[in-house]
Order: C-alpha cells, then structure tokens, then sequence
C-alpha cells in the first residue's frame, strides 16, 4: 500500500514537472511570438522599413508644400516681371514719341 | 497548454514533449514566414519609391529656385530700366532737350532692353547728374 502510494506521489510529482516544463515552454513561445526575439517573424525589419517609409512619407509631403509654395512665388515673379515690363514698354514708347526718337536717324 | 488535432498531424506523434512543440513551432514558422518576407518586400519596395520621389521632388525644387533667381535678376533690371524711363520722363517734362543731352537719351531708349543692369546703373548715375545740374542751373 504503502509502495502504491509512494509511486503516485512520485508520478504527480512527474506530471507536475512535465507540467511546469511546458508552461515554461509556452512562456518562452509567447515572448518568442509577442517580441520576435530572432527576427523570425521580421518583426524588427517591419518596424524598420515603417519607420523609414513614415520618416520618407513626412519628407515628402514637406517637399510638396515647399513646391507649391516655390511654384507660388514663381507665379508672383512672373506676374510682377510682365507688369514691370509692359508699364517700361509703355513709358518707352511715350517718351520716344515725344522726342521723336524714331523719325530720327 | 491546449492541443488541438489536425488532418496534418498524426496523432500519434503529438505529445507533451518539448520537441515535439518546437517541431510544431517550427513547421508554424516555415508555414507563415514567407508572408511576412512578402509585407517586408512589398514595404521595402514603396520605401525604394519614396526615396525616388524625394530626389525628383528636390530636383523639382532646385530647378524652380534657379527660376527664381533668374526671375528676381529679370525684375530687377526692370525696376532699373523703371528708373532710368522716369527720369528720362521727369527730364522731358522740365526742360526741352538738345545736343548732347538729347543723344545720350536717345542712346539710352534705343538701347534700353539691349544694356546690362551695370550699364543701366551707369545711366541712371548720369542722368541724376544732368537733373542735378539742371536743378543747380535754375
């Protein structure tokens, strides 16, 4: 009796054991997966690559304002530029008939 | 931790041993991680595009501010030319104009989209010196 009790301690102790072992498994598996410790679920390098395509995302869009803003004051200059002119033009134009300035040689 | 059966599976192979999880385990990754190499391609190839379209953007830009300048550069012989034509006017206006007076004007007009922003400059600095001798005069 006593030699049938003695084994099953022992067997719940071994089960106990084995039991423990595989919870620390799944301990182990669940870091494993959560943290992808080794990469193998390319966790870290898909942290990475998003991060470089957010940072290039933020680039880009800060230089598509920065060209519409340039291609804005092109607009003005240019605006600016052909008024100047035309007003030059037509102060030319007076001021040479007023001397005469094309009849002469 | 709880098993589940599969058609896959034996079940006869399945036990509580570690090897047989991380058997498991590993046929769970070779299964699934061509997946994520896929999201990784396809994420490095839209970085590989962004890094593209920042180059051509800043060529964009660096091309638009060469515009500027030369359009700043246009308007500010312009704004010269605005000057020397006002006090050509101004001369015109106060007093008739002759002789060497009226050949040097009449340079200028002729000339007047033809000259430099320095020879514009020197222009105007001589005009200024005859208006001021004019004014002198008087």
């Amino acid at each position: 009796m006593s030699t049938t009790n003695n084994d099953t301690v022992r067997n719940d102790e071994q089960i106990k054991n084995k039991s423990g072992d595989v919870n620390k498994f799944y301990d182990w598996l669940k870091i494993y997966l959560e943290k992808d410790k080794f990469n193998l679920f390319k966790a870290r390098s898909k942290l990475e690559i998003n991060r470089k395509i957010e940072v290039t995302n933020t680039r880009i869009q800060k230089l598509i304002d920065l060209k519409i803003k340039v291609k804005a004051e092109i607009d003005r200059l240019i605006s600016t530029a052909k008024l100047l002119k035309s007003k030059n033009f037509e102060l030319k134009e007076e001021l040479s008939k007023k001397l005469d300035i094309n009849n002469e040689n | 931790m709880k098993i589940e059966l599969t058609n896959t599976i034996d079940r006869n192979i399945i036990s509580e041993d570690i090897s047989f999880k991380l058997m498991l385990a590993d046929g769970i990754l070779s299964l699934f991680t061509p997946l994520f190499y896929e999201e990784i391609r396809k994420k490095q190839g839209q970085f590989k595009r962004n890094v593209l379209d920042i180059k051509q953007l800043k060529q964009n830009i660096l091309d638009a501010k060469l515009k500027i300048k030369k359009l700043n550069f246009l308007i500010s012989k312009e704004k010269i030319k605005d000057e020397v034509l006002n006090e050509i006017d101004y001369l015109v206006g106060v007093d008739v104009i002759y002789g060497s007076n009226r050949q040097l004007i009449r340079n200028i007009l002729i000339t007047l989209d033809k000259q430099t922003s320095n020879d514009l400059k020197k222009n105007l600095e001589v005009l200024r010196g005859i208006i001021k001798n004019k004014i002198k005069n008087k």
